[in-house]
């Protein structure tokens, strides 16, 4: 637990969603691209902060220029964390699968991390937060 | 393209529409203890009001935020404001989850803020920096 910039959390969350809608939109095989970018950018920024590039956008240019407010709070991002290396990952596994005809199949999966990360960009619900407190509550430990 | 472009309006209307759901109910659950009399919640606290303000702190051992941040938060309330204006009462979800499920608990670390009289005042689902607490105690 830490004090985080929430803007620059919620400007790269909502950046992933829209990467996985125009994927949507794209179709398959085409579609597989900007899939392949968002987990890519999810995956690869979480261990490799230069490739965190939403963020260092809105660290290096949005937020110097005035064009988006820095909003800092105390938040749990080591949840954050897991929750952004299972998505990239699932992302990543879809674009193959589009490729492989199992258009449906990919797409539901992709949709419930979207959803999962627009859920946490618009409302602040950490979904990932909730299961483990959940679990938690039940005796059940990850830590 | 037109039929996918109308999925996503139509996925983004039912989330926006579920998120909507939850967030009404979850004000009205709130709104209910709030105004649920003192003895009901200091029966599922199995405690009795004595006068001061008091914070419940919902966690468990293995929530980081709850040791890392919201204990570090509740002590320096304490500190702030002194053990004469202020009482906590600490409980761990995973032992007494019914005590969680009767202040409508749905995650830790969690706090509620109850008045001298017993009567729940706040409700902070989430960390509540010590800023937030103190002035909920004030307001008390």
């Amino acid at each position: 637990m830490g004090t985080y910039d929430v803007t620059a959390r919620k400007a790269h969350q909502w950046t992933m969603v829209v990467l996985v809608a125009l994927g949507f939109v794209l179709g398959e095989p085409n579609g597989a691209i900007p899939l392949i970018l968002a987990g890519a950018i999810m995956l690869v920024g979480r261990f490799w902060w230069p490739a965190d590039v939403v963020r260092q956008f809105v660290w290096r240019v949005a937020e110097p220029a005035g064009w988006l407010p820095r909003v800092e709070r105390d938040e749990d991002h080591a949840t954050r964390r897991v929750a952004r290396i299972l998505g990239g990952l699932v992302w990543l596994a879809c674009a193959p699968l589009l490729l492989l005809g199992l258009g449906a199949a990919a797409w539901l999966l992709a949709a419930l991390i979207a959803i999962m990360v627009a859920l946490d960009a618009s409302v602040d619900f950490c979904a990932l937060c909730f299961v483990m407190a959940r679990l938690d509550r039940l005796g059940l430990k990850f830590t | 393209m037109g039929e996918r472009l109308l999925v996503l309006v139509v996925v983004a209307a039912a989330v926006a529409l579920a998120v909507y759901g939850v967030r009404t109910w979850n004000v009205r659950r709130v709104r209910a203890l709030m105004q649920s009399t003192a003895a009901a919640a200091w029966d599922n606290l199995g405690n009795a009001p004595d006068g001061r303000p008091t914070v419940v702190t919902f966690s468990t051992p293995s929530c980081a935020a709850c040791h890392t941040a919201q204990a570090p938060a509740v002590i320096a309330v304490e500190a702030r404001l002194g053990p004469a204006a202020v009482r906590v009462i600490k409980i761990d979800a995973a032992q007494q989850p019914e005590v969680a499920r009767a202040f409508g608990v749905l995650t830790v670390p969690s706090t509620i803020v109850l008045a001298p009289s017993g009567r729940v005042v706040a409700v902070n689902q989430g960390f509540a920096p010590s800023g937030r607490l103190v002035e909920q105690l004030q307001r008390a």
